[in-house]
């Protein structure tokens, strides 16, 4: 403290001219210099005069605005609404600082049943891409954007999927999978694959990219007129989706024509007339979901020429629980209350059926998904069912738990699974060899070096071993 | 800029943040009405029909919002006063209601309590 | 005889003796007492004959008689007493008088050393302030010469020594009873016997060795149903439900407990009735709650995961190791010599050293480029 201090120093100095004259000296900030050989008094004058501000300095300007509230401003322009969201969500299919691979083929109609062909790595014809990007099958947290061309892999399990596939078609059946494992083992990319197929063999594909999109409330939603029970279409949504089919299968649309009058459509389209003419009539997100139904109800018709449709759907636990929507009376609402979900869930349950073959196939996600215990369960009853194990001793729902949903389990009650797990060592090879020959894996690819990167990836999980030799900068 | 009861909002602004604006208008009763005229959650006011914009102004109207609700809050705080209670006491004073210390912490009570209280 | 002592007591005793009042404090008072602000010389006060042969003879407060028959006489010759006291002060007199002269003068001598010997024990002991370098000191084992008193002789350890000392002592006395006392307990010990086939109910009882606890009156009862005899098993999935949340699935026991009464054995005797209470109750067949699913929500199994079997490492598990290293080992060659081995580094290399090195062409700058150069003069048409 300053007092005693002082008090001190006044008492054992002892200046001359007693307290006063000690207290001021203490109190002066400035000492005083007085000149050496100088008789006369220092001069003070400049340090008494009120000093005038200076050049204002760039902290008090600062300090000004932010009393203000207003925010520095940082030069150039902001972006506009929307590109930041774009340039998130961009797709890169290509790099030019990649190498080209020689050797790689593309995909043709019938490469991806084939079972020789399990271990390579096959192009995607470019028509497909084009196709593919529209339907957005494509993810941006997948890795296009290292490589020259976007080429996959051809593991056993597709070629077992898309032969599942195949056969159904033979018996007019649509097949009803859900492809399900750990995280980034590859569903999505299972499901791409067999898209990229569906593509190539002229069938309908009708995606839904993300499942979350329909549930958590971020689109417009109306009831559905004259539905009881209720149902609830969005519009918006689905609006873009019918775009998006329309452009991915325009070649098919345009060869195909109107069975059905359509007498609630916006638009007058009589029959015979191109189902293209009939997609492309859903200008309005009014109109939009009476279109979808007539498009649905069209190629659904059995015969005709229609092809096949593949209706896949990625992040299948978002649509197994309450959305985020509300009635009117602001009781929530069930995903499967969704018209387009109900749609969904009918062909995977076959409750409505695809009489012209084809396929719906469910992936799930596990980052970001909610838990549902009901899909959980009906799931590993799928799984103990094809292990063979007996009707009555399946896993049971354990008795007085709450957030069992028997909906959901309806749903799931027939429908295939698919579990996947790691590649084997030769499919995990002819990948990593991929990764080398495209300059992007700088190492020897032998023996020692697949075997290391596919037990780091828990025994070959395709996005660990991504992440073990593709994402990393250590070698 | 949409107008909803005289105010104007962003076309960028979350439909649920811009009933909260509201005095007496909170999240239940946001979501509530909201729901009833089938608005997502996750709307912005650009989105929005014409129709429903003026349906959602209809509803606010005829809701105790604003003006009618600060009212409702002076009348109490007048009754209290006029009855002569504690409480009316401590509003005239400026001080707080709610038995806290008035050793420290005044500051807020000093601002807000008074007879003519701005809600 | 009980007058006898009682008349010795009251010789011997000096009658009310008043409170010592040390002569230090009557010194401080002295008559001599200077006066703080004066400066006139002290003067004694003149001395005053008191005529005192008005006043009554002042009773002697020390006074001691030498023989008993000296007090009664004195106490006769008071005249405040009551005939009583005066009849049995004669009458004590009496028998006085006739003691033998040996006798008297026997109890006189008695009396004389008692005195003599309590005398210190009477005498207030004064402090002699006066005394100086152990003057007045009669005990020479009190007077020493100071010098050297507190000087260490290394010859002591700190408290803490000590205490270790101590700790040392208590770890032998501990040691001792381990080593000679403790195995005479194995005389108590009793050979385990594990209950019978029909003792199926283990009641735990608790005792606080010795004190009073509001605790010791509570007795728990254990029991596993499978071991309860006659009971089918819809009967023994009934007791379960009945027990609630005392049963514990993973152990299967059925545990409760009772302190409802103030003593351990009626304690003990209600859960006994409950226990037989809920059996009857089991194989009553009237309502055997077939469709209610047995809830474990109460109890929360842990899962105890085991080492597979599978990973454990073998000989044969070993060998095949080894076997598809080499089989590994040879592809690797194989790949080589036919040249499909993909060598991530040779690729880099190799494309770097195709690639056409590129090109900068210089740019000159011009003024238009250049946003921060001032616009001086106004720009001329081209």
């Amino acid at each position: 403290m300053s007092a005693p201090n002082c008090l001190r120093g006044c008492l054992v100095q002892r200046p001359a001219g007693g307290a006063a004259a000690t207290l001021l000296r203490h109190s002066t900030v400035m000492p005083a210099t007085a000149a050496h050989f100088s008789t006369s008094t220092p001069l003070h004058g400049n340090m008494m005069k009120p000093q005038k501000p200076g050049p204002k300095s760039k902290v008090l300007l600062v300090a000004k605005q932010w009393k203000k509230g207003k925010v520095a401003d940082r030069g150039g322009k902001s972006p506009l609404p929307g590109e930041r969201k774009a340039f998130r969500k961009r797709i890169l299919l290509s790099n030019n600082n990649a190498l080209p691979v020689e050797g790689l083929t593309y995909i043709g109609p019938g490469d991806l049943l084939d079972h020789k062909n399990v271990g390579k790595v096959m192009s995607i014809p470019d028509a497909a891409v084009d196709q593919l990007r529209t339907a957005e099958v494509f993810k941006p947290t997948q890795t296009w954007s290292i490589f020259r061309k976007p080429s996959m892999l051809v593991r056993s399990e597709t070629v077992d999927l898309l032969n599942r596939m195949h056969t159904a078609l033979g018996k007019e059946k649509a097949l009803r999978l859900v492809i399900a494992g750990d995280r980034i083992t590859g569903k999505s990319m299972l499901l791409l694959q067999a898209i990229t197929h569906a593509y190539l063999n002229d069938y309908i594909v009708i995606h839904i990219p993300e499942a979350q999109e329909l549930s958590i409330g971020a689109t417009e939603y109306a009831p559905v007129p004259h539905s009881d029970p209720v149902q609830f279409m969005q519009p918006n949504y689905v609006l873009k989706l019918i775009q998006a089919i329309r452009k991915a299968n325009e070649k098919l649309l345009a060869k195909m024509t109107t069975i059905y009058s359509h007498p609630d459509l916006p638009q007058n389209i009589p029959v015979s007339s191109p189902l293209l003419a009939l997609a492309n009539s859903a200008k309005e997100p009014e109109s939009a979901w009476i279109v979808f139904r007539a498009l649905f109800q069209e190629l659904t018709v059995k015969g005709h020429g229609r092809p096949p449709i593949l209706f896949s759907l990625d992040g299948l636990a978002h649509i197994m629980k309450m959305s985020e929507y509300r009635t009117a009376a602001f009781e929530p609402i069930h995903s499967h209350d969704l018209a387009l979900v109900r749609l969904f869930t009918d062909c995977l349950s076959g409750a409505v059926s695809l009489p012209n073959g084809g396929a719906v196939l469910a992936a799930m996600t596990r980052g970001n998904a909610p838990r549902v215990p009901s899909l959980d369960l009906a799931l590993s009853r799928r799984a103990a069912e094809q292990a063979g194990r007996h009707k009555n001793q399946l896993p049971q729902r354990p008795a007085f738990a709450k957030d069992y949903d028997d909906r959901v389990e309806a749903v799931l009650q027939t429908v295939e699974l698919l579990q996947l797990q790691g590649v084997s060592k030769p499919e995990a090879r002819s990948l990593m060899e991929y990764w080398a020959a495209s300059g992007v894996l700088r190492s020897l690819i032998d023996e020692a070096t697949v075997s290391e990167k596919w037990t780091l990836a828990g025994n070959g999980i395709v996005g660990e071993m991504e992440r073990a030799a593709l994402l990393t900068s250590r070698f | 800029m949409v107008f909803i009861l005289g105010v104007n909002f962003h076309e960028q602004k979350l439909v649920k943040k811009a009933l909260e604006t509201f005095y007496a208008l909170g999240p239940q009763i946001s979501a509530r009405v909201m729901a009833k005229h089938y608005i997502h959650p996750r709307a912005k006011m650009g989105t929005l029909p014409p129709k429903t914009v003026t349906a959602l102004t209809a509803e606010l109207s005829s809701m105790t919002i604003e003006s009618e609700a600060r009212k409702i809050v002076q009348d109490n705080i007048k009754r209290l006063r006029d009855m002569g209670t504690y409480r009316g006491r401590r509003h005239a004073m400026g001080l707080p209601v709610r038995g806290q210390n008035t050793r420290t912490q005044i500051a807020t009570a000093k601002r807000l309590n008074k007879v003519e209280r701005a809600g | 005889m009980a007058s006898a002592a009682n008349t010795l007591r009251l010789c011997l005793r000096n009658r009310a003796q008043i409170p010592c009042i040390r002569p230090s404090v009557l010194k401080s008072q002295s008559p001599l007492g200077r006066r703080a602000l004066s400066t006139s010389a002290l003067r004694l006060a003149r001395e005053e004959k008191e005529d005192t042969s008005h006043l009554e003879p002042v009773f002697e407060f020390n006074k001691t008689w030498n023989s008993p028959g000296e007090f009664l006489k004195e106490h006769l010759r008071d005249e405040t007493i009551s005939p009583l006291e005066r009849q049995q002060a004669a009458e004590m007199l009496q028998t006085w008088e006739q003691q033998p002269e040996s006798k008297k003068r026997e109890i006189e001598q008695l009396r004389k050393d008692i005195v003599e010997k309590a005398g210190p024990l009477r005498r207030p002991v004064l402090i002699k302030r006066d005394s100086f370098w152990n003057a007045n000191e009669k005990d020479t084992d009190y007077v020493t010469n100071e010098f050297g008193e507190d000087d260490f002789e290394e010859d002591d350890i700190l408290s803490m020594g000590h205490g270790k000392l101590e700790e040392h002592r208590e770890a032998r006395e501990y040691a001792r009873l381990t080593v000679w006392e403790m195995p005479l307990l194995a005389k108590f010990a009793k050979p385990f016997v594990p209950p019978a086939d029909g003792e199926c109910l283990r009641f735990r009882y608790t005792s606080y060795l010795g004190e009073f606890h509001p605790a010791d009156r509570k007795v728990v009862v254990e029991f596993s149903p499978p071991d309860l005899p006659g009971l089918t098993r819809p009967q023994r999935r009934k007791l379960k439900l009945l027990a609630g949340p005392r049963y514990n699935p993973e152990k299967d026991i059925i545990k409760m407990s009772c302190e409802r009464f103030e003593h351990q054995a009626q304690n003990k005797r209600y859960l006994g009735d409950l226990v037989a209470k809920m059996i009857e109750t089991a194989k009553d067949p009237t309502d055997m709650f077939e469709d209610i699913p047995l809830d474990t929500r109460h109890h929360t199994f842990k899962a105890k995961p085991k080492f597979p079997k599978e990973w454990l490492m073998s000989e044969a598990r070993q060998q095949e190791i080894k076997a598809a290293r080499t089989n590994a080992m040879m592809l690797d060659e194989q790949r080589k010599t036919d040249g499909e081995m993909v060598d991530g580094v040779k690729v880099i290399t190799g494309a770097l050293s195709r690639a056409e090195p590129v090109v900068h062409e210089p740019v000159m700058a011009s003024r238009r480029s250049n946003p921060s150069r001032q616009q001086s003069r106004p720009q001329m048409r081209r």
